[in-house]
């Protein structure tokens, strides 16, 4: 009784912010194109594309978290001229000849589209994995809070590719778009499905002009997924897993709306904080965890244990929990640079259907006989 | 007789003065030099006196990004060094600063709001539900924050007699408000964290023009404010009895001091965040290199100094001749400790 009184007044709470948000939103007229068609995208729910004759407006539902309006995009043909309105989109003319990126999600991306060219500076080198002779010999700009806005200027790139996290690093990337650089904001981390994140291959496309072949790639790749989810959904047996390792006491755990919860469902596993709401992470002690995990078949994403010993170098408790005394321990760090850039971030957000794969064959060994771990490695002992 | 004093008096000022500003000058045409991108001395000056430079991203460079953050690190240098040196004086304590009635506390709770609180687990639903919070700039945030502690400050001022109780009260809010910013911080994700840490670190790049268009005006009208001051300061150093004998009101002159030092401080880290350091500093290198306890020459004194230690921690910062960035506040921490003790060390003799 008192826990549903309590919901009710949260969401009267709720419901009061979100209209005091709809009065502070300044007011923003969606751009309207005649005889528009809006183009296909079936998982991502973070952008729409809508086009018209040479026109194509791209409206990016949250740029960054926590966001209360969209960003547009209204991308021209490149030479075109400026159209008649824009009405507070921003315009950029496509195909992009340069650009900036600071995410590594990218370098995936722009691999797979045979755009890495396009690149002229890239922020946060050293997370790139395995960056090649091309990579290795770009102008490292900075990332995040250390974005370096005099080296961006000096490249003087069409647009930039950036996330948001902060106050400080919107304000930074404000004042690069006032001095003529382009912003275009990333938010694929916001997705909630592993697929909705590889398809923002598309997205990324779309100012390339490169939109087929990006179709053509992520078709491919959601068709292996949902293929193996759906023979892996059959299987009446599902294996517990537990996830993440504590830290300094806390113990965060992926929210059942989280992507990753949505691996390891699709993945047929199953996992106790499924049911719970929210995309995030839920902060939980060791107490709450063990509890519910201490009987479970499997254990995932370690964060930066190389070894079973690291686990016991940080807390002999962790030897209490049944995966780890059976040594099925699986960590994604099996692609790594010694940077802490981790292909799993990179190439995994793209190539859902491989991430997919690992997991089934950690959970379903006999689904997939004979398949080897790509971006998952099983821990041992030193 | 009279005219005698004042043209003394000017000589006076001019011998201190001019020297120390023409340091100042260097220094800050020094920052202009200095950056990741490299840009010939000739380019610089050309864009300086209104010509365009070589290349055209190296104009926009220069006049949008180095001018103001040279700008801006001489503004914070100077209102901290003057903040810090009037609750110096007002507590007569050597280890105050502007930060000491807890002004940083109460803006670093508002931008830990902004930054951490927005779309985390505390209030579920609560924080991500409205996205309101995430939306309110920096800069509003953190001066909400610290006008609200320096209210608290205030009332409290008018009722306590006691300098020592007031202290030790923005010391005790301090504490209190860093609990909340560790709870925030507990229940937030990694990037969120590493952001405010980075804002915790102080820095002057981040300011644009268009911010330096409402920072210039507060703090020089509090600087203007601060000067007429400098008779009282000068009883206020030996003693609020001697002070109010002299017929200097204390309390009023207690809550002048201490909102024009407030608003000088929560400008700067409303701004720039909470640079460390300078305003405890800056004091004791003006009162030993000028060896004067004359507020009205330390006053000025410790405008000049200050905007020339900011300017100089700015350029240590950008490490000359590499790519990185160090942390503003550890720059000013550590270049900084060594060369006042060797300032204070020196001239003990002349040390308050």
């Amino acid at each position: 009784m008192s826990s549903l009184k309590k919901h009710r007044i949260s969401l009267i709470v709720q419901a009061i912010l979100i209209l005091i948000s709809l009065f502070l939103s300044p007011e923003k007229p969606a751009l309207a194109l005649e005889g528009r068609l809006n183009l296909n995208i079936d998982h991502a729910r973070g952008f729409t594309v809508e086009k018209s004759g040479d026109l194509t407006i791209v409206r990016l539902q949250d740029p960054y978290p926590g966001a209360n309006s969209p960003v547009e995009y209204l991308l021209v043909p490149r030479g075109a001229g400026m159209p008649s309105r824009t009405d507070g989109a921003t315009v950029i003319e496509v195909p992009l000849r340069t650009c900036v990126s600071t995410t590594t999600v990218n370098i995936a991306f722009l691999r797979e589209l045979e755009l890495s060219e396009t690149l002229v500076g890239q922020g946060g080198k050293k997370y790139v994995y395995s960056p090649d002779e091309f990579e290795k010999a770009l102008p490292e700009t900075g990332e995040g809070m250390n974005l370096d806005l005099e080296k961006v200027l000096e490249l003087d790139p069409d647009a930039i590719f950036a996330y948001a996290f902060s106050p400080t690093e919107r304000d930074n990337l404000k004042r690069l778009e006032k001095l003529g650089v382009p912003v275009i904001f990333m938010s694929e981390h916001l997705e909630d499905t592993p697929l909705g994140r590889s398809e923002w291959i598309k997205y990324l496309s779309l100012f390339f002009g490169q939109e087929e072949k990006a179709a053509q790639i992520f078709s491919e790749i959601s068709r292996n997924y949902e293929a193996l989810a759906k023979k892996v959904s059959s299987i009446d047996h599902k294996p517990e897993v537990m996830a993440n390792a504590a830290l300094n006491g806390t113990w965060y755990v992926p929210a059942g709306d989280n992507w990753v919860a949505h691996l390891f469902r699709d993945a047929g596993a199953s996992y106790p904080w499924s049911s719970t709401q929210g995309e995030g992470s839920l902060a939980l002690d060791l107490e709450a965890v063990c509890e519910r995990s201490v009987d479970s078949n499997v254990w995932v994403n370690t964060g930066s244990w190389e070894y079973l010993d690291d686990a016991i170098g940080e807390d002999e408790r962790y030897a209490w929990f049944k995966p780890f005394k059976k040594g099925s321990v699986y960590n994604n760090t099996a692609r790594c640079n010694d940077h802490g850039g981790n292909d799993y971030h990179q190439s995994g957000v793209l190539r859902a259907d491989l991430v997919l794969a690992d997991l089934v064959s950690i959970f379903h060994p006999s689904i997939l006989p004979g398949h080897s771990l790509m971006y998952y490695r099983k821990l041992d002992w030193k | 007789m009279r005219q005698g004093r004042e043209s003394f008096q000017f000589k006076k000022y001019l011998l201190i003065f001019a020297p120390l500003f023409t340091a100042f000058l260097i220094v800050f045409l020094f920052d202009l030099t200095h950056g990741s991108v490299q840009i010939p001395l000739k380019d610089i000056i050309a864009v300086l006196t209104g010509g365009s430079a070589s290349k055209a991203s190296w104009g926009s460079i220069i006049l949008a990004l180095r001018l103001p953050r040279a700008f801006t690190a001489s503004l914070a240098g100077a209102s901290l060094a003057v903040s810090g040196l009037l609750m110096q004086t007002l507590f007569r304590n050597p280890l105050a600063g502007p930060f000491v009635l807890g002004i940083n506390s109460g803006a670093s709770l508002g931008v830990a709001l902004v930054i951490l609180a927005a779309g985390t687990g505390i209030g579920g639903s609560l924080f991500s539900g409205g996205g309101i919070f995430a939306e309110i700039g920096l800069v509003a945030a953190a001066s909400i924050g610290s006008a609200l502690v320096l209210g608290i400050v205030l009332l409290a001022a008018r009722r306590i007699s006691s300098n020592t109780v007031i202290l030790i009260m923005g010391i005790m809010f301090g504490y209190a408000v860093s609990a909340v910013v560790s709870v925030l911080i507990h229940f937030s994700f990694a990037e969120r964290v590493q952001s405010f840490i980075a804002w915790s670190f102080g820095s002057f790049a981040v300011v644009s023009a268009k911010d330096l268009g409402v920072m210039f005006p507060v703090i020089l009208l509090c600087l203007f404010l601060a000067l007429p001051l400098c008779k009282q300061l000068n009883a206020l150093v030996l003693g609020e009895t001697y002070a109010s004998s002299m017929g200097v009101s204390v309390l009023k002159v207690r809550m002048f001091l201490i909102s024009v030092a407030a608003v000088l401080a929560g400008t700067v880290t409303a701004f720039c965040g909470p640079v460390a350091f300078i305003g405890i500093a800056v004091p004791h290198l003006a009162r030993n290199i000028l060896r004067s306890g004359d507020h009205r020459i330390l006053i000025p004194g410790c405008i000049l100094t200050g905007g020339i230690i900011a300017l100089a921690a700015d350029i240590a910062s950008n490490l000359p001749g590499s790519d990185m960035v160090l942390p503003l506040n550890s720059v000013t921490s550590l270049i900084g400790a060594p060369i006042v003790i060797w300032v204070i060390m020196r001239y003990q003799h002349v040390g308050r």
